[in-house]
């Protein structure tokens, strides 16, 4: 399956106050009284803010999330800024990679995505996700 | 358990916020939902905690041990489940310090695991200190 470097549709993001207050509850964070928010919503926006849903980004690699459970492997995360609640982001996503790897439990594809959160000052984060899709024959 | 210099933070994982991210992420992936589920993809008998919840504990210990400071990069690797019920422990070791500016970059080694389990999260972060640091 040749999925390298498609593009995906992409998005704009925005972190909701309260939804920051949520995910801090989630992970015990600190919920500040200003505007930043948690950095991990770079990741998060990295997830959700494609232009696909979970559902969809995974069933471009013939993943069914339901019945495969796939799964996050890694991500690495570069800040060129703290990221703000409230304020718009662009979300520019491309599949980078979709490799077929073999292991003690069978076989599993690594997917790869990059996504690069901007503003209109520029570049605010960027995003290498990795996934790891189960492939039971 | 690895020796930390920041650190240790632990909480015991909530099956129930699990549902919350679910929300946050729209992600309807039943390992993280339904016990049923699980079992049914032969992954055990309890749900599995979001990888993004995971890898928020690791920033959770970074901004407690430094309040204020701004994280500049993340590198994680998930190499291991949690799952609702389990108590975690985050930590990390300050590899290098340099100033930075007015401030200082430090860059850390940093973990989550399972306590009397696996290693779930492993990496390195990088955190810059304000002024006052």
């Amino acid at each position: 399956m040749r999925l390298a470097d498609t593009e995906l549709p992409g998005s704009t993001f925005v972190v909701a106050p309260e939804d920051d207050r949520r995910y801090a509850e989630v992970v015990a964070g600190r919920a500040e009284d200003d505007e930043s928010a948690n950095p991990l919503w770079a990741f998060i926006a990295a997830l959700t803010g494609t232009g696909l849903d979970i559902t969809g980004l995974f069933a471009l690699a013939d993943c069914d999330v339901a019945q495969d459970g796939p799964m996050l492997g890694a991500c690495d995360l570069e800040y060129a800024r703290p990221l703000e609640v409230e304020r718009p982001y662009r979300v520019e996503a491309v599949i980078a990679g979709l490799e077929r790897k073999h292991g003690r439990s069978g076989a599993f594809d690594l997917m790869r995505v990059r996504a690069a959160l901007s503003d209109e000052a520029g570049e605010v984060a960027t995003c290498l996700t990795t996934y790891v899709i189960p492939r039971r024959q | 358990m690895s020796v930390s210099d920041l650190g240790p933070w632990s909480l015991e994982v909530r099956a129930d916020l699990m549902h919350t991210m679910a929300d946050l992420l729209d992600d309807p992936n039943p390992i993280h939902l339904d016990p049923e589920a699980v079992s049914r993809l032969g992954l055990g008998d309890r749900v599995i905690n979001q990888g993004p919840t995971n890898c928020g504990y690791v920033v959770s210990m970074l901004l407690d041990a430094y309040p204020g400071a701004t994280i500049r990069s993340l590198r994680l690797r998930l190499v291991g489940q949690v799952r609702g019920g389990d108590r975690v422990v985050a930590g990390g070791r300050v590899e290098s310090s340099e100033r930075a500016g007015d401030g200082r970059l430090v860059r850390c080694a940093v973990w989550l695991d399972v306590e009397r389990g696996a290693r779930a999260v492993e990496g390195t972060a990088t955190v810059e200190l304000g002024e006052a640091s």
